[in-house]
């Protein structure tokens, strides 16, 4: 859903009558397991998103708590994962997920030859952990043959260097777009003649996450942040020209919690995230996709869990990276995350990374769920299993 | 007269500093015969953000200086080395154990190292060197130990001290699983059950041990603080309570107990504490520490 300029001017409007309330929000979730004495972390606006109306497309979606969870040992083979495995599980998924009688209806349950389509993928770790372009190349086949034009397509991330880096480049993917908001021009450099970063026309100042907390860059980090200040703005391809979005991140860690659907649609599209980091890191990434743009918008999450990582993500640590030979789906991204939480805990706790679970690891999911984003609770989860 | 030999002195000195920038961690084709060096990228720790997005904020918090990277190929053969340089051999030591996977074996004739089928990795003086190789062949993982016999000969300097708890005493045979954390995000990734007893301790020195196996495991912490509040602090979030009789600063021949918890802590001396944290072999290593 594109928002219309009467949207617009209503989120600024809301933005500035609520940021005083925000304020005085307590923080619920991630604060709920902290000491008494201990301070609260800093106040964000959003009150704001929460305040917005929420639209037939919002998250959870058509499918709230439902993920299924489909394996094949055949999908990986010598260290890299086979595109028509990837295919064939992708179907499989598709059909348990929306109980579709073929994959054409399936697919257009979520989208329609009418929508741009984003494909949020990660490639934040580089060639040894990025999505893998086996599956990409999956969705879009599968898009194209239930009737989305290629040209509707677009491969995004925050990082468009970062993209042609693991191999999303025209060459690999003709007919499809392929941007980011940080971005270089043909000499790698970030800024135009006189300085300015390309990066700023690619962000839209009416949409913004702020957090009352801020970190000065330096020039050489500054490229990679954006801006500065109190504010993490959204792209505008996202806001102005996305109509769906079509999440696809990664099975791996980030310490003792997970950097999935959530996360990859919070870090991985506003700006200014480093300040985020220390200490609205649970926050930012269930307060972030409560915002109409990523909220109404996103409508599917595959989880490429060919391959990934159980400890030293959310970079690439080689000694790290496993086959867990397996892709989740759901339309909830909390309920996804859940289910994958659950998968890469087991595995940190079999190879003794950690001895039991921290009260930390999935808090994020249940602020998610308390925004209305999502079904945490394992119990209220229906997790269909399909081994290939 | 004099000014130029103060110009020529500055350059000679200009070219002495150039020199102990580590040069030598530059790989030629002369060191990979057949091989295609890649000219190196060099990242500081205010680039690095651009290299390693998603993992920079661990390095930075052990204190980052560079990291050199260079990709070596042949055909179909392929790998990255990358030289990270770390403000002190304890930053790069501390790097390299949260980066190793424990109990793993290691590259011949380099002490602390680790080694699996697609990553080489080892620690030396201020510089860890990870070798990710992007394809398993034999031809390419000869390729990438000899860099790593290379780069570790080269690289040289002082081997980071260990404190003698570490390698000697009780724990000695478990050095090879060591930790060591200074920070809050290194002890989110090493020891993640322990992030709630140190936090709002900004900075402190933790050698880790898990001693067992599995969900019985003992924990073990020589936690050196940078203050008596801090170690306060710790202390009351473990549940352990400090009896009034117990000087701070002073050592302590009695463990102080939370035993309900299981969790127990000794002083050794100044700021200087053992942890021990549940598991089977509580008992035992209460007897042995």
């Amino acid at each position: 859903m594109q928002q219309d300029d009467a949207s617009r001017r209503h989120f600024i409007r809301n933005a500035a009558l609520l940021s005083g309330a925000a304020m005085t929000l307590p923080s619920i979730g991630l604060g709920q397991t902290r000491p008494d004495d201990k301070p609260a972390p800093p106040a964000t606006n959003i009150a704001d998103a929460l305040a917005m109306p929420r639209t037939a497309t919002s998250m959870p979606g058509l499918y709230p708590g439902r993920v299924a969870n489909v394996s094949d040992e055949l999908c990986v083979r010598e260290g890299a994962p086979v595109e028509d495995r990837a295919a064939l599980m992708l179907e499989r998924g598709m059909l348990e997920l929306t109980g579709a009688a073929s994959l054409k209806d399936a697919w257009l349950r979520f989208v329609s030859a009418e929508d741009m389509i984003g494909l949020k993928v990660n490639p934040v770790a580089g060639k040894l952990l990025s999505t893998s372009l086996a599956l990409v190349r999956a969705v879009i086949a599968q898009l194209e043959a239930a009737g989305i034009p290629r040209d509707r397509i677009v491969i995004w991330d925050r990082r468009e260097f970062e993209l042609h880096e693991v191999g999303f480049t025209t060459e690999n993917f003709p007919g499809i777009h392929i941007t980011g908001t940080e971005c270089k021009d043909a000499q790698g450099s970030f800024v135009d003649a006189n300085g300015r970063l390309y990066s700023l026309d690619r962000i839209d100042k009416d949409w913004f996450y702020w957090a009352d907390c801020e970190e000065p860059y330096d020039a050489e980090t500054l490229p990679y942040m954006v801006n500065e200040g109190k504010h993490s703005y959204f792209p505008s391809l996202l806001t102005k020209e996305l109509t769906k979005v079509i999440n696809i991140p990664i099975l791996k860690n980030a310490g003792n919690s997970i950097t999935l659907c959530l996360k990859n649609l919070a870090y991985g599209a506003v700006t200014n995230t480093a300040r985020l980091h220390k200490q609205l890191w649970g926050e930012t990434s269930a307060q972030v996709p409560c915002f109409p743009p990523l909220r109404d918008k996103t409508v599917l999450n595959i989880v490429d869990g060919m391959i990934g990582c159980y400890d030293g993500g959310p970079g690439a640590n080689a000694q790290f990276i496993v086959p867990y030979k397996r892709l989740l789906l759901g339309s909830d991204a909390v309920a996804v995350d859940r289910v994958g939480y659950e998968i890469v805990l087991a595995k940190r706790l079999a190879e003794g990374v950690q001895k039991k679970e921290s009260p930390r690891g999935a808090a994020f999911l249940t602020l998610a769920e308390s925004y209305g984003l999502g079904v945490a609770d394992p119990a209220r989860i229906t997790r269909v299993d399909v081994a290939l | 007269m004099i000014p130029r030999v103060v110009f020529s002195l500055t350059l000679f000195l200009c070219a002495v500093i150039a020199g102990a920038q580590s040069p030598d961690i530059l790989l030629t084709t002369r060191d990979l015969p057949g091989w295609t060096i890649d000219k190196a990228e060099t990242y500081n720790d205010r680039q690095l953000y651009g290299y390693i997005n998603g993992g920079a904020e661990l390095y930075l918090e052990y204190g980052f200086r560079q990291v050199v990277g260079q990709r070596c190929s042949k055909g179909e053969h392929e790998f990255m080395v990358d030289v990270y340089e770390m403000v002190q051999p304890q930053a790069a030591f501390g790097m390299w154990t949260l980066s190793r996977r424990p109990g793993k074996q290691r590259i011949p004739g380099i002490e602390w190292s680790s080694m699996t089928g697609n990553q080489l990795l080892f620690v030396r003086g201020k510089q860890m060197v990870n070798i990710t190789l992007f394809d398993s062949r034999d031809e390419t993982r000869n390729a990438a130990r000899s860099v790593a016999t290379l780069l570790h000969k080269r690289i040289g300097g002082m081997a980071f001290r260990l404190p003698k708890e570490v390698v000697s005493g009780a724990l000695a045979k478990h050095k090879d699983e060591v930790r060591f954390v200074q920070g809050p995000l290194a002890l989110a990734s090493a020891v993640s059950d322990w992030s709630e007893l140190f936090e709002g301790i900004a900075r402190f020195d933790l050698y880790h041990w898990r001693v067992g196996k599995g969900a019985s495991a003992s924990d073990v912490g020589l936690v050196t603080f940078k203050s008596q509040r801090d170690v306060d602090s710790f202390l009351k979030a473990a549940g352990i309570a400090v009896p009034k009789a117990v000087k701070p600063g002073k050592p302590s021949a009695d463990w102080l107990m939370n035993a309900a918890a299981n969790r127990a802590a000794r002083r050794i001396d100044g700021l200087r504490l053992w942890f021990v944290d549940g598991g089977s072999e509580f008992k035992k290593l209460l007897a042995t520490l």
